[in-house]
């Protein structure tokens, strides 16, 4: 209640403080940076991780049960049915991996080859959105669009082959492979693609090594097959554009033999043929899992892992699997960036803290202007607390200005990152340009009208002249630098230009240009709080001013 | 107003000191005592030197009483107006209104009685100058007012400070802002904020000593018009002319006061 008792006469100086003078704007202006700094640089960073940890998602789903040998396990029908029944899971679907080598237009490329079920896999991970060319793509690569050629073949259909991974002709299988796969992939200014550039439609020939169970090269020695590209992807992960293709799963446990075998059964002693078959599992490597809604990672990890330790206890000569989230198996590259995001947002609050500095400073200096004022208004009621509030509510309403302000900024910098950074990078130099011809224009007119119109400045009429031959000439020399140098423009924009993104560099169409509400909202609080605490010290030592001391003071 | 506790001798002085011819020692208008300073010492500590200011003043102040105290520069008036309004402590005596001893409240008790018992008005007027005049009237009720309570009381206590600014000539001026405002006017307003929250008792430090003669007369007219309306003044001078128009004089001499009678 005491402090209330005084919050209205701090509430009118704080208003007019800051409103007539220049410390506290320069404070706020300080704290707005600083808030705009840290908010954009997390948001940035924030983003980037998001992006990651979105493709790393898309790319294995929830939780995976994964082989610890490169010739995967065996019985993953009766896992992935037992699976499929805990309420936790909402579908599993096998996956087989594998290295391999892929030869495109010539070219050789090593190549990890996952083996899908498409119609399972898509129900786990956004494998279809990852899929980078339809059919209008291709068609307009022929100068041809959609309405011209309706209906378009199903066997033209980009995505849909892709999704089923049906082949596109002919007998070879289909395979879907990463962007940066394709050798010559070539990515234009904006980090777009060019279908032209694409592999699709394209034959391959894929090689795989298969292995024995036990890990042996198998006295088939390699296995090749021919494969036609239906479409590629683009999961956002460099990694993974760069070095997966796809198949389907049926072909590749063929190609490395891992598929269901029977064969007949012989009498060891007699060699006589024993009726019944024996019969050799498929493997795979991987089961991907995705989770129930309504369930956490952390629930649907722990009850895949119980139930796979139930199945594994069920057969006892397997090996068993590993079972790891998304981010578990993604770790070694979210927690790096992670990490990265962490640093570089400590070092930018430490930087930061320049805004508490400022804020002190400012109201350091403001104390020993207003000494006489804290003396006046001691004399006319006001307590020590009162004045010592009044600072602290000055460092609050600076620190809630500038926050503010900062998160405008920030707010508005990174909704516009890509635009900004496209206007430095190519209208840079355009726009200084322009306004060095405009400034120039303007100057030889001042010159030549100013030369002309001389002998009759003096007059009214003489001024008027003078003033329309400035406004002609600079018009008409503005013009001509415009009209008749424009291309020193876009070399004057490779020279001073400023790409701070280039995204033929980076894997990321887009800065991310997203700002989260909670993390806006625990800097633009902590901006607030270190305003405060700027203000602190000198909030007491203005409360302990010798009232009489003050009144004096000059 | 009218804070004073048992009646006490009116008038008392330190006998001890030299001052100037001690008149009638009787004011002209008692009334019940309002004030009561006893034995007050005051040292300061200037450049390794002890100067002994105050040494044992002894005032009573009747309710409706106007002393002014007269006193060469540096004599110790202000340190005493600033005892008496409680914005200094001093190393021995009591200062007691309303039968406690101010010195022995707590702070905020302390601050109360400034805010609401006491006004004071300055040589230099002291006037905020971010505020306008209206504004700077209006410090001491808004310090006064808690944020719950302003609401009811802003159109009391900001209808009393427009009556104050028109009663002190100002009423076409409440907007202007001191840096606008003659030294005059200044003064005016410094009143105004000072009779804000009908203080029982206003302290006037040198209130026409930063003024030209005309308008010294002018500020000396307002204070007597409220003096006349029953406001008990201590104001100190070291101008005998604006001191004869208080009930009583008392002169501040080797810290010390002697009586001199009002003309």
């Amino acid at each position: 209640m005491r402090f209330l008792l005084f919050f209205m006469y701090k509430l009118t100086l704080i208003l007019k403080y800051l409103r007539r003078k220049l410390g506290p704007m320069f404070a706020a202006l300080a704290v707005m940076l600083c808030t705009a700094m840290v908010i954009i640089v997390i948001s940035v960073m924030g983003g980037f991780l998001d992006v990651l940890q979105t493709s790393a998602k898309q790319l294995t789903g929830d939780v995976i049960v994964l082989s610890r040998s490169l010739t995967g396990f065996a019985y993953y029908e009766e896992m992935i049915d037992q699976l499929e029944e805990l309420p936790q899971v909402d579908a599993a679907s096998p996956v087989v991996t594998a290295l391999g080598i892929i030869n495109l237009h010539g070219q050789t490329v090593g190549v990890k080859v996952i083996g899908i079920e498409p119609g399972g896999f898509s129900k786990i991970v956004r494998y279809e959105e990852t899929l980078q060319w339809s059919t209008q793509d291709m068609l307009a690569s022929y100068g041809l669009d959609g309405a011209q050629t309706s209906p378009i073949p199903p066997e033209f259909d980009l995505k849909a082959l892709a999704t089923r991974l049906d082949p596109m002709a002919g007998n070879h299988p289909a395979m879907v492979i990463g962007v940066e796969v394709n050798p010559w992939a070539d990515r234009d200014s904006q980090g777009g693609y060019d279908f032209s550039y694409s592999a699709v439609q394209q034959q391959a020939t894929l090689t795989v090594l298969p292995l024995t169970e036990r890990g042996a090269p198998t006295e088939l020695g390699p296995a090749y097959a021919k494969a036609v590209i239906v479409n590629e992807f683009k999961s956002g992960f460099l990694e993974v554009d760069q070095s997966q293709v796809f198949i389907r799963i049926d072909v590749l446990q063929k190609m490395l033999d891992m598929d269901r075998k029977e064969s007949k059964v012989f009498d060891p002693e007699s060699g006589e043929e024993l009726p019944g078959k024996s019969v050799r599992p498929a493997r795979v490597s991987e089961v991907l899992i995705r989770g129930a809604d309504g369930y956490s990672l952390a629930e649907v990890h722990t009850a895949v892992q119980d139930q796979v330790d139930v199945f594994t206890s069920k057969h006892p000569n397997m090996t068993p699997p590993r079972v790891l989230t998304w981010e578990q198996l993604y770790s070694h590259i979210i927690n790096a960036v992670k990490n990265e995001k962490g640093m570089v947002t400590f070092l930018f609050i430490i930087i930061s803290l320049v805004a508490v500095v400022m804020v002190a400073t400012t109201f350091y200096m403001t104390v020993l202007e207003k000494t006489r004022d804290i003396g006046v208004l001691r004399a006319v009621g006001a307590s020590q607390a009162g004045v010592m509030s009044l600072f602290l509510g000055y460092g609050l309403a600076v620190g809630v200005v500038g926050s503010l302000l900062g998160l405008a900024l920030a707010v508005s910098v990174v909704w516009h990152l890509n635009e900004i950074q496209y206007w430095l990078a190519n209208h840079l130099g355009v726009s200084a340009h322009y306004t060095w011809c405009a400034a120039g224009g303007a100057l030889i007119g001042a010159i030549v009208g100013g030369t002309i119109g001389y002998p009759k400045r003096k007059t009214l009429r003489g001024a008027a002249i003078m003033a329309m031959l400035l406004l002609l000439v600079g018009v008409i020399g503005a013009w001509i630098s415009l009209d008749q140098v424009e291309d020193l423009a876009y070399k004057l924009n490779h020279t001073i230009s400023f790409k701070m993104w280039d995204p033929q560099t980076y894997f990321f169409d887009r800065i991310p240009d997203k700002v989260k509400f909670y993390d806006a909202l625990f800097i633009v609080l902590g901006a607030i709080l270190s305003s405060v605490i700027g203000a602190l010290i000198p909030a007491i030592l203005a409360a302990r001013l010798d009232p009489v001391e003050a009144l004096r003071y000059e | 107003m009218g804070m004073g506790g048992a009646m006490n001798d009116t008038i008392s002085t330190n006998s001890g000191s030299s001052g100037p011819q001690t008149l009638d020692p009787r004011p002209q208008t008692p009334g019940p005592p309002l004030l009561t300073v006893t034995d007050l010492h005051k040292h300061y500590h200037i450049g390794g030197q002890d100067l002994h200011v105050l040494r044992g003043v002894d005032i009573t102040v009747g309710q409706g009483e106007w002393v002014a105290v007269l006193g060469s520069s540096g004599s110790g008036k202000s340190t005493l107006l600033h005892l008496i309004g409680g914005l200094d402590r001093p190393e021995r005596g009591s200062v007691t209104f309303d039968r406690r001893d101010i010195f022995k409240l707590p702070g905020a008790a302390i601050d109360r009685y400034r805010n609401r018992h006491v006004g004071f008005v300055f040589q230099s007027y002291h006037l905020l100058p971010e505020m306008t005049a209206l504004e700077n009237v209006l410090t001491g009720a808004m310090i006064r007012s808690s944020i719950l309570g302003w609401p009811a009381r802003r159109g009391e206590a900001k209808r009393r400070a427009i009556e104050l600014l028109k009663r002190v000539g100002l009423g076409e001026r409440m907007k202007h802002r001191p840096s606008k405002l003659s030294g005059g006017e200044r003064q005016r307003v410094a009143i105004a904020r000072a009779l804000v929250n009908e203080p029982d008792v206003l302290l006037a430090d040198e209130p026409t000593g930063n003024l030209d003669t005309e308008t010294g007369k002018q500020i000396m007219a307002l204070i007597t018009e409220l003096h006349q309306q029953g406001q008990t003044i201590v104001m100190v001078t070291h101008d005998q002319q604006i001191a004869a128009a208080a009930d009583r004089r008392l002169w501040l001499h080797d810290g010390a006061l002697t009586e001199g009678l009002a003309s």
